[in-house]
C-alpha cells in the first residue's frame, strides 16, 4: 500500500494513496477514515474523503502536524471490507422530458434508449466522494459504452434530482444548479432530507444502484415526497 | 415578534455562524464569517462566545429597523455606520430601541463589517450562505446571559501582503512560475465573492498532470487551465480537480476578506 502524507496549510494534512480510480484504493481511504473517526471528540476537526485521498483537518491547539503524521503512519487501517457497505437503490425515470441529453447521447454513443438505460442500471456504483454541491455523489465507474464528455456549454439550471454522466462517472444533482453533466434522467427521491436533523443519506463509501421507473411511479413517489410520507428505508438494500 | 427588519439589504449581507465542520465530508462549504477575526472581536466586545452568530455586511451596508431593544457592536470595515442619522464608533457597545434605524454611508476602509447582537440570531437551516433580501425579518432569540468577558482578539491588519504556504501541487509549478508567484501583483477581479477570489495576473504554468478530484480548503490557490488563480474563500467547494499551488493560512484569509474587488495583493512565503 502506497501512502504519501503532504502538509496542506497550517491545520491539515492530505493523505494520498495510489492516484487511481479504483475501489481497492478507495477502500484504503475509507479504512483510514474509519480508524481516525474516534478522534473527532478530541483533536480531529473534520475529514474529507475523495477518490484516492483523505484530508485530515486538526486543531493545532491540541496536536501538532508531526503528531498527526505519526499517528497516520502507525494506524492499523485494515483494508478489509468496509463495515458500512450500504447500498441504496435509486429509482430513476429516463423519460426524455427529464433526461434532457438522452436523445443526443443515444446518437453520439450509438446506443438505443433501452441499451443506454440497461448500461446505466446494470452496475453497482461506488460513491467515491460527495462534493461540488452539498450531497452531490460522484459515482463510478460507468459502463465503457457510456463514457462521454461534459457538455461544452454548461446549462444555466439543472433540475434537482437530475441524473447525469461525465467522463466515466455518474452523479445526481441534490439541488437545482448550473451544471455541465449530460442529463439522462431524474429521480423523484429528494437527496437532501431537509426534514431530518441530518440531511444526507448517500455517503462516500456507499454503493448505489439505479432502477428504471415509469412516469406513473415517478409521480407517485413525488406525491409522497411532497406529503412527507416517503421513507428512504425503502431504498436501503443489503449488500 | 422581536426582530431586525432589513429595509434595504445592502450589497451582500448574510448571517454567519461558526464553520460547519461536521458536514464537510458531504460537500457542504465550511462557511462562517469571511473575516473570522473581526467577527470574533465584535462578539468578544459584547461578552459573547467568539463564534456566536453574526451579521456580515459587504461594502455597502444595509438599512435595518430595530423591532426590539438590543445591544450590538460593529467591527471590521468602516462602512460609515449611523444610528438614527448620527454617526457612531465601531467596537463600542451600542444600545438600540424599538423603531431605531441603523444605516450606513460609504466604505472608508476594508470590505466587510460584522455586527454582533446580544440576542441570538436564530439559525438559518440552509446548508449554504443565504443572501439577505429587502424586507427580510431576522427573528431574535431571548437575551442570552452574558458570559465571562472574552479575551478580545487583535484586529485584522489591513495589508495587501498575504501569507502563503505550499499546497499539495506546488511542486508541479514551473520554476519561473514559482518565482513569479511572489513577484507579481494580483488584482482581485470584480467577480470575486464568498466562494472564491478570482485573481488577474500574468498566467502561471504548471506541469500537465491528470489529477483525481480531491479535497480543497478555504485559502487554497487553485491554478485554472487559463493560468489564472482562483483563491477559494469561506464558501468554497470542498472537492476540486485543479492543482492546489498554495494555501493562505487562516490569518491571511481574514486579511483577504477586507480586500475590495479591484485592489491588488501580493503573496509572501510564510513557511
Amino acid at each position: 500500500m502506497t501512502m504519501e502524507i503532504k502538509r496542506y496549510g497550517s491545520h491539515a494534512l492530505l493523505v494520498e494513496f495510489e492516484q487511481s480510480l479504483s475501489p481497492t484504493v478507495n477502500d484504503q481511504v475509507h479504512a483510514l477514515r474509519e480508524a481516525l473517526q474516534p478522534y473527532q471528540q478530541d483533536w480531529l476537526q473534520y475529514l474529507i474523503p475523495s477518490y484516492a485521498s483523505l484530508l485530515i483537518s486538526f486543531d493545532p491547539r491540541k496536536i501538532s502536524s508531526a503528531q498527526v503524521q505519526h499517528l497516520v503512519e502507525t494506524t492499523e487501517a485494515p483494508t478489509r471490507q468496509l463495515a458500512s457497505r450500504i447500498r441504496w437503490e435509486i429509482p430513476v425515470c429516463y423519460a426524455p422530458s427529464f433526461g434532457l441529453d438522452l436523445m443526443t447521447l443515444t446518437e453520439t454513443l450509438k446506443l438505443s434508449v433501452g441499451e443506454l438505460i440497461q448500461c446505466h442500471t446494470a452496475p453497482a456504483y461506488r460513491v467515491y466522494a460527495c462534493g461540488f454541491l452539498p450531497g452531490f455523489p460522484y459515482m463510478g465507474k460507468t459502463d465503457a459504452r457510456l463514457t462521454t464528455a461534459r457538455k461544452a456549454t454548461p446549462r444555466q439550471r439543472v433540475a434537482a434530482g437530475s441524473v447525469g454522466l461525465a467522463g466515466n462517472q455518474t452523479g445526481i444533482y441534490p439541488v437545482a444548479s448550473p451544471g455541465g453533466w449530460q442529463i439522462i434522467g431524474r429521480t423523484p427521491v429528494r437527496l437532501l432530507r431537509t426534514r431530518n436533523a441530518f440531511p444526507f443519506f448517500i455517503q462516500a463509501g456507499h454503493t448505489v444502484t439505479f432502477r428504471a421507473i415509469a412516469r406513473d411511479e415517478f409521480e407517485d413517489i413525488s406525491v409522497s415526497e411532497r406529503a412527507g410520507t416517503f421513507s428512504i428505508d425503502a431504498l436501503k438494500k443489503d449488500g | 415578534m422581536d426582530s431586525l427588519l432589513f429595509i434595504k439589504p445592502g450589497l451582500f449581507s448574510s448571517l454567519q455562524y461558526a464553520p460547519s465542520h461536521h458536514l464537510a465530508a458531504f460537500g457542504v462549504p465550511l462557511a462562517g464569517p469571511m473575516d473570522r477575526n473581526a467577527a470574533a472581536r465584535a462578539n468578544a466586545l459584547l461578552g459573547q462566545p467568539l463564534d456566536a452568530g453574526v451579521l456580515e455586511f459587504t461594502l455597502m451596508g444595509p438599512v435595518i429597523k430595530f423591532e426590539a431593544s438590543v445591544q450590538f457592536v460593529l467591527s471590521g470595515a468602516d462602512l460609515g455606520a449611523h444610528l438614527n442619522g448620527t454617526p457612531f464608533h465601531h467596537e463600542a457597545v451600542i444600545r438600540a430601541g424599538q423603531g431605531d434605524v441603523l444605516s450606513f454611508q460609504h466604505c472608508t476602509g476594508g470590505c466587510r463589517t460584522y455586527m454582533a447582537v446580544n440576542r441570538p440570531l436564530l439559525p438559518d437551516h440552509r446548508l449554504t450562505t443565504r443572501r439577505i433580501k429587502k424586507g427580510d425579518r431576522l427573528v431574535l432569540g431571548p437575551p442570552a446571559p452574558l458570559s465571562a468577558a472574552s479575551v478580545v482578539p487583535s484586529s485584522t491588519p489591513l495589508s495587501p501582503v498575504i501569507p502563503w504556504l505550499p499546497g499539495p501541487e506546488t511542486p508541479l509549478l514551473q520554476d519561473t512560475s514559482y518565482d513569479a508567484l511572489f513577484n507579481v501583483a494580483y488584482t482581485v477581479a470584480p467577480a470575486s465573492n464568498r466562494m472564491a477570489y478570482l485573481l488577474q495576473h500574468p498566467p502561471l504554468h504548471a506541469a500537465q498532470k491528470e489529477l483525481l478530484s480531491s479535497a480543497v480548503l478555504p485559502g487554497t490557490l487553485q491554478l485554472l487551465p487559463s493560468g489564472q488563480i482562483a483563491l477559494l474563500m469561506r464558501d468554497g467547494q470542498t472537492i476540486g480537480g485543479y492543482p492546489r499551488i498554495g494555501i493562505v493560512p487562516e490569518e491571511g484569509i481574514n486579511q483577504l476578506a477586507q480586500i475590495k474587488p479591484g485592489e491588488q495583493i501580493q503573496f509572501i512565503r510564510s513557511d
